[in-house]
């Protein structure tokens, strides 16, 4: 782009810095390049037999600090200006927006995609597994905290957010990546896979649901938790007592009376969806909780869920979702874990995060009655965190409730429990001497 | 594959909800006790 066109910002200083242009120039580059890279890097991981979304977000990775930054400095300043070009930071700012928006979108196609029939499939025996995995970690992750508060925190955070922040990372459960595993792996369509994904979409509003109580925690002062708890509480009242009905009739209505879903539907439902996020920011817990619940409470039988599913998915994952993988590598930063005991670290909170993982869903499962085999299958499945663990971990950083390090460290772990599902469903299918399921 | 999981058997479902309750009981009694012993 010609400089002389560009219009200079001009900063308090006085000083001429970055100008807009150049950051439209950075940011286009940024997600070209994470998007390339991440369909490079996806088939690559396919055809090792894992999900797409572990080389998407080590592209993201790649194009970071971690990689990109420490091969070549100069390489990494095409992408993200260095700071003597952009003082305020104004290119990460400007693919933050873009990755918030692309996770509250994602979120909302997530809810969308949460189906309520196949809750209610084996609901008790679900929720219990479900919950008891997250019962389990989080417990354990709290214990764990005692030995990392010291080792690795701001001492400016205190201890309860820490532990808190640690448990609920360490419970979660990626719907999605599961979901797209026990479809690849032809499993989605059999007792044990409809157990595990009403256990992982049960998982999913339970954890979301404590993090947004973290997240009052953290932002703490008490009043604030009260207000956050309270506003929390009747924002999912209202979602489910007076959005639910409302969206129930309504659509209804339009696709009794139509042909094709009208264009102020479509817009109505944009508008509820930035409206929700935008709510549940000002309650005080992240935009994307809002914007998962509207897709909940939106049937997703209907016409109008299904025409979101079909024309929202591509854009979302293929063009703003890489945007929060670029944003998640730009942050991580695996050099910081630069001597072994940091490494020993990561492997004990690995190991930390695979034992309530999956030990807590073996142990409820077996409580349900379900055989060792099957269970064995389920605490697998539940110990997926991927893109999921990364939201959260990107939340945590953002409130300074984990550090640089800690955040570089979870990344792994996220990884490496998510790259382990598939090898070790293998494994256990081998080791039972079952037929090993096919990839579809 | 066929699920071992039974939706209805009774005994298996009171001893479900008992196991169910002592895991979230344990585990929230142990974040406590976490909370307590490291917030001193």
């Amino acid at each position: 782009m010609n400089g002389d066109s560009q219009i200079a910002a001009i900063p308090v200083s006085g000083k001429p810095v970055q100008t807009q242009a150049d950051v439209v120039l950075h940011v286009l580059l940024t997600l070209a390049s994470v998007i390339l890279l991440g369909v490079v890097f996806s088939k690559v991981f396919r055809r090792l037999g894992q999900p797409p979304v572990i080389g998407e977000v080590i592209a993201g990775l790649a194009l970071g600090p971690s990689l990109l930054g420490a091969i070549s400095p100069e390489a990494i300043h095409l992408l993200i200006p260095p700071p003597k070009l952009d003082p305020h930071g104004a290119v990460a700012t400007a693919v933050k927006v873009i990755a918030q928006l692309g996770v509250i979108l994602y979120m909302f196609l997530v809810g969308l995609e949460l189906n309520a029939a196949q809750l209610k499939h084996k609901a008790h025996a679900a929720i219990a597994i479900s919950h008891a995995s997250i019962v389990v970690p989080f417990a354990i992750g709290a214990v764990l905290s005692l030995w990392l508060y010291p080792l690795l925190s701001d001492p400016n955070v205190s201890f309860t957010s820490f532990a808190l922040f640690l448990g609920v990372a360490m419970s979660i459960t990626a719907f999605p990546v599961l979901a797209r595993i026990l479809t690849d792996r032809n499993l989605h369509n059999t007792p044990v896979g409809t157990v595990a994904l009403s256990c992982a979409a049960a998982d999913d509003v339970t954890a979301w649901c404590l993090l947004s109580l973290v997240v009052g925690v953290v932002k703490s002062d008490v009043e604030k938790v009260w207000f956050v708890l309270a506003g929390t509480i009747v924002f999912i009242l209202f979602m489910l007592f007076v959005v639910k009905p409302f969206l129930g009739r309504s659509i209804g209505k339009i696709e009794h009376r139509e042909q094709g879903l009208p264009n102020y539907a479509v817009a109505g439902v944009y508008v509820m969806i930035l409206t929700a996020a935008a709510a549940t920011e000002w309650i005080g817990i992240h935009a994307i909780f809002g914007a998962f619940l509207l897709g909940v409470v939106i049937p997703s039988e209907s016409e109008l869920a299904k025409n979101f599913l079909v024309k929202l998915k591509e854009p979302v994952t293929v063009l703003l979702l890489p945007a929060f993988f670029a944003y998640t590598g730009m942050r991580t930063e695996i050099g910081l874990l630069n001597d072994w005991s940091q490494w020993g670290v990561c492997l004990v909170i690995i190991f930390v995060a695979t034992l309530g993982k999956f030990g807590g869903s073996l142990v409820a499962a077996r409580l349900s009655g379900e055989s060792w085999r099957d269970a064995g299958v389920l605490g697998i499945l539940m110990n997926t965190r991927g893109l999921m663990e990364l939201i959260v971990l990107n939340i945590g950083l953002d409130l300074g409730v984990i550090s640089p390090t800690l955040f570089a460290m979870m990344v792994i772990m996220a990884l490496v429990t998510t790259m382990m599902t598939s090898p070790a469903l293998l494994l256990l299918y081998r080791a039972t001497k079952l037929p090993i399921p096919s990839t579809s | 594959m066929q699920s071992s999981l039974p939706d209805n058997a009774p005994g298996l479902r009171t001893k479900g909800v008992l196991s169910y309750l002592g895991l979230l009981v344990a585990g929230i009694a142990t974040v406590l006790l976490v909370l307590q012993v490291g917030g001193k």
